[in-house]
């Protein structure tokens, strides 16, 4: 690492994707003003209206977000893949050491840092895009069975964590995560068949030894709805509003901050995992289709991203950035809307939570920081 | 080979993107609409506001039934539990209702048992949820507080501590209206007023009471509700059934009220209260003296006897209003919920209501009817004497009457009721005007009383037996007391028949019976000779000091030889009927004179004593 590689240079402005850039500041902006009508509440003091202060501080975290985003572009990501098996090891420590400490919200999910809740599996998912690209960046570790034993392992450790803190739902992400990243680095797809029929039989393992019993009420709902007061307990009365929220939202929606559904509190956790139904239901179908178009920007300038890089590392972990934000998008709205069982995770730049936002955001500049120093490519082929 | 992965990604990506987008389609445009109306009723929150059952009085205005002012203390269990110190709360409680400490305490407790309880039951899936929910839900703690109790407490609640979560302080108790019926007479008049009971299902679903009520939506029934079981509570249900009100109010998902939205009050409309053509004082006395009547005979049935049951209807027989009905044995309509399962198998059946619904042979009372016929069709005059040796031949057989009466002229036929007197006037009168006469004074029809009764029955004889058997009131037919009290007046006022009423509300309805005074004035003289007259059958038990009134007895037979249905029927004062009245004993081995006539004879003498009701005969006579 020499000392060039910290020096900014003023070309790296012009070979920064702006577009990717600016779809995801867009989706931060329209992240606050809908954070700002999610926190409108009735004030306990003046009996009216008012929003609270979280806007500001998620406005707060997205000035510190862009300064992080700044020093991940600068300097140049290869050095990272030195840093990608301590860091791997600190994050792994990190979740441990969550259960150490006690729980708040009665989950082992946050440190609490100078007052400041500091979640570590939202770091550990960048984390673990840079432990899993440097290891299947040779060709040796992914074309043969054996090679696969290591990925699994490298997923599974913070996987099994991050389940048991309960958060299945940050959980969730690691495994598009990981088959993405295998089976774009190169894995045989018949190891990769293989692979996920053993996963198949082995999920109901998981269902009774890994998830805990609110977890399974949860995706007994979503497979059984008929069950309606049972529903109510395990999550079913979170997704009717959220669903009905959305859907009064209808073409054009209701208008910004005026969402009665949002407004009257309808909408279960309306600031974090389901700010998605406020933005529906107060901006309408067009609203949604925006956020979803701006979301593909993303996804389609980091698959662009991967493409034009040769450089095997670079380009895993553009993959597995690109996929995170993807999966992390479906989940999450797939969610809001009745496609998937209930499970809380974020919306990316758009949920309020610090560790979220910021983990976006370095994920966001590595995968600038690889744009910015691919080459052409000439030929697709070339680099087999 | 990467490039080719990559497109396969973006396909893997981009499918559930586009699935997305397609439930989004479905939900926001294809089913936009159903899901707005559902959001505004997600926050449109409407409370009811209770209402009040209009009061029935009697006709002087002393309650029959009214909506008791009551209220119950609950308590949220999970916010006490919360609270950092319970106790001072029970301390507060207790200081606020004038209890002791420890009485709170114990009540909390037995709430907590009451609750666990509960939740033992429910599925096991479901239990730890039912708790809570239960514990979130106010309970029970006290109830019947009386309202000055309820005051203190709304005053001095900010002295008990509150659960605070938040920056909310939510307190732990409250206070719910617990009204009630109540009747404060007790038994009296049971069978008029009727009783509340639980709304069925069939009236609620298969009629439609959900929806409304009488064409009211507010006055629509909930599963709890109560409806008029009987008597005036059923017949004026949508009268006397209040309307709830509404309170229109935006609420957020813990049903807070929202400020500066607009709310707005449907205020409830309480049921119309109903005054009663009843006399609460009549009607007791008539009660009284219908059970102690009952009391006395009881004393000489023997075993296996079937049992002594009576009733007693007294009339004003110029407008139809029903001043007492009384029945015996009777229930308490403030306990019938909990008395239901013993008063349904009493043989004795109390929950019939005899006066109204009681069909009865009437015996020689009928004797008014058969005379009244032949001197109406001008058959007999008051000269027209037959002769009685005691039996009268009727085919193979030979009927007998209670004595050898002699010759007689019909004023003393009626007096000593001679039954061959009636026999000879009865076939020459002919099954079909008795039929007709019976009919035209009232019988064999319901009379459109505004309680249900029972219409009773005339039969048309085709034999000379039946035609006999009528002249004295055997055989088919079959009347109620309300009738025979009714028919009674129509004599004393020679051709009033007015439309019974028990609702001062209901129009008067009279209708005229083509009778002329000069005509029946001897049936009238017969009549007042039954209770005035040396052989009257009622002389020694009818008569009343100070009054002169006019009676016929009649002593039924029954398909036991030795056991009757006892009449006295007719009306007070000779000369100016202002009260017409028929009592009957059922199963009695005395005949009308002794076992109905000192029923009347008690309830008159205690009204001649009673400076208010003296005046229902007095202020007759005076007009005059």
């Amino acid at each position: 690492m020499t000392l060039a590689n910290f020096v900014p240079d003023a070309r790296i402005l012009r070979r920064i994707d702006w577009l990717l850039v600016g779809s995801a500041l867009a989706i931060c902006v329209i992240g606050i003003a809908f954070i700002w009508s999610a926190s409108i509440r009735i004030s306990q003091d003046t009996g009216d209206w008012a929003a609270t202060d979280q806007p500001l501080r998620q406005a707060a975290w997205l000035g510190l977000a862009l300064v992080a985003l700044v020093v991940v572009i600068i300097p140049n990501y290869t050095w990272l893949m030195r840093l990608s098996w301590p860091l791997y090891v600190l994050g792994i420590l990190l979740l441990i050491g969550l259960f150490f400490v006690p729980p708040i919200r009665m989950v082992h999910r946050w440190y609490r840092v100078a007052g400041v809740l500091f979640q570590p599996s939202e770091y550990m998912k960048v984390i673990l895009i840079l432990a899993l690209s440097r290891y299947l960046m040779y060709r040796e570790n992914y074309r043969r069975l054996s090679g696969l034993i290591g990925p699994f392992f490298l997923a599974f450790i913070p996987l099994i964590l991050v389940v048991r803190e309960p958060d299945l739902g940050t959980a969730m992400v690691f495994l598009p995560v990981l088959f993405a990243l295998l089976y774009v680095a190169g894995a045989r797809r018949k190891h990769l068949i293989a692979i996920i029929l053993c996963g198949l039989a082995l999920l109901p393992l998981v269902y009774f030894f890994v998830l805990h019993d609110y977890q399974r009420e949860r995706v007994v709902c979503f497979i059984n709805p008929s069950n309606h007061m049972k529903n109510m307990y395990a999550g079913g009365f979170q997704v009717m509003n959220s669903v009905c929220a959305v859907g009064s939202g209808g073409l054009a929606g209701k208008g910004w901050s005026q969402g009665p559904q949002n407004l009257y509190g309808f909408i279960p956790a309306d600031l974090t995992d389901f700010i998605f139904a406020v933005l529906a239901e107060e901006w309408g179908f067009l609203g949604s289709i925006l956020l979803l178009v701006l979301y593909f920007i993303i996804i389609l300038c980091g698959l662009g991203i991967a493409r034009s890089t040769r450089e095997p590392f670079g380009r895993l972990v553009a993959v597995g950035v690109v996929t995170m934000f993807a999966s992390q998008v479906v989940i999450n709205i797939g969610m809001t809307i009745q496609l998937m069982p209930v499970a809380g995770l974020p919306l990316p730049f758009m949920s309020y939570g610090g560790s979220s936002l910021l983990s976006g955001f370095i994920a966001l500049g590595l995968l600038i920081n690889i744009g910015k120093n691919r080459v052409p490519v000439f030929a697709d082929e070339d680099f087999k | 080979m990467f490039t080719h992965r990559l497109k396969v990604l973006l396909l893997f990506i981009a499918v559930p993107m586009l699935v997305i987008a397609g439930k989004l389609f479905y939900l926001q445009i294809l089913r936009g609409a159903y899901y707005r109306d559902r959001s505004e009723k997600n926050i449109a929150y409407r409370e009811l506001l209770d209402t009040r059952r209009g009061a029935i009085t009697d006709r002087t205005g002393v309650p029959l039934a009214v909506d008791s002012v009551e209220y119950e203390v609950c308590v949220y269990l999970g916010r006490l539990e919360r609270l950092d110190d319970p106790r001072a709360w029970c301390e507060g409680l207790a200081t606020l209702l004038g209890l002791t400490a420890d009485d709170v305490v114990a009540q909390v407790k037995s709430v907590q048992d009451h609750v666990d309880d509960l939740a033992a039951r429910a599925p096991d899936w479901r239990r730890k949820q039912d708790l809570q929910y239960l514990r979130r839900r106010p309970q029970p703690l006290f109830t019947g507080v009386p309202t000055d109790g309820v005051k203190r407490l709304e005053l001095g609640q900010d002295r008990l501590p509150k659960y605070v979560q938040g920056d909310h302080a939510y307190p732990v108790f409250l206070i719910r209206d617990t009204s009630e019926r109540r009747y404060p007479q007790g038994s009296l008049a049971a069978h008029v007023l009727g009783f509340m009971g639980p709304v069925n299902n069939h009236e609620y679903n298969e009629l439609g009471y959900r929806y409304s009520y009488a064409g009211d939506e507010m006055k629509k029934f909930f599963p709890d509700d109560l409806i008029g079981r009987a008597g005036i509570e059923e017949r004026y249900e949508s009268v006397l059934r209040g309307a709830r009100g509404h309170l229109y109010a935006l609420r957020d998902v813990h049903g807070r009220p929202l400020p500066d939205q607009p709310s707005s009050r449907d205020e409830p409309h309480p049921g119309q209260d109903l005054r009663l053509s009843i006399d609460s004082r009549i009607q007791r006395f008539a009660e009284q003296a219908l059970d102690e009547q009952i009391a006395r005979l009881a004393a000489d049935t023997r075993a296996g006897d079937p049992p002594l049951c009576g009733a007693a209807v007294f009339l004003d027989p110029s407008t139809g209003d029903v001043l007492a009905a009384a029945s015996s044995p009777r229930f308490d309509p403030n306990t019938v919920q909990e008395d239901y399962g013993k008063l349904r198998v009493d043989p004795r059946m109390p929950f019939f209501p005899r006066a109204t619904q009681g069909r009865y042979p009437v015996g020689s009372t009928f004797k008014i009817v058969v005379a009244t016929a032949a001197l109406e069709e001008g058959l007999i005059n008051g000269y027209t004497e037959f002769t009685c040796h005691g039996t009268f031949p009727a085919g193979d057989r030979t009927l007998k009457c209670t004595s050898a009466h002699g010759t007689l002229e019909l004023t003393a036929a009626i007096e000593q009721s001679c039954n061959v007197y009636f026999w000879n006037t009865g076939l020459i009168v002919g099954a079909k005007r008795l039929k007709t006469w019976a009919e035209r004074l009232g019988l064999g029809a319901r009379t459109g009383v505004d309680l249900s009764d029972a219409a009773g029955q005339v039969p048309l004889g085709v034999s000379r037996g039946d035609v006999l058997n009528l002249s004295i009131g055997q055989g088919a037919i079959l009347c109620t007391p309300l009738q025979i009290a009714r028919l009674a007046g129509c004599i004393g006022t020679a051709g009033k028949l007015a439309e019974p009423r028990f609702s001062l509300d209901k129009p008067v309805r009279v209708e005229f019976v083509d009778l002329h005074p000069d005509r029946i004035s001897a049936l009238r003289r017969g009549m007042h000779d039954v209770v005035e007259g040396s052989r009257g059958t009622a002389r020694n038990t009818g008569a009343v000091e100070g009054l002169v009134y006019a009676a016929k007895t009649g002593t039924a037979q029954t398909p036991r030889a030795d056991i009757y249905d006892s009449w006295f029927a007719g009306y007070a004062p000779f000369h100016s009927p202002a009260v017409s009245f028929a009592c009957i004993i059922e199963n009695t081995h005395e005949h009308g004179g002794v076992a109905a006539a000192p029923v009347v004879q008690r309830v008159f003498s205690r009204m001649m004593l009673d400076a208010r009701l003296s005046k229902y005969f007095s202020d007759q006579e005076e007009q005059e």
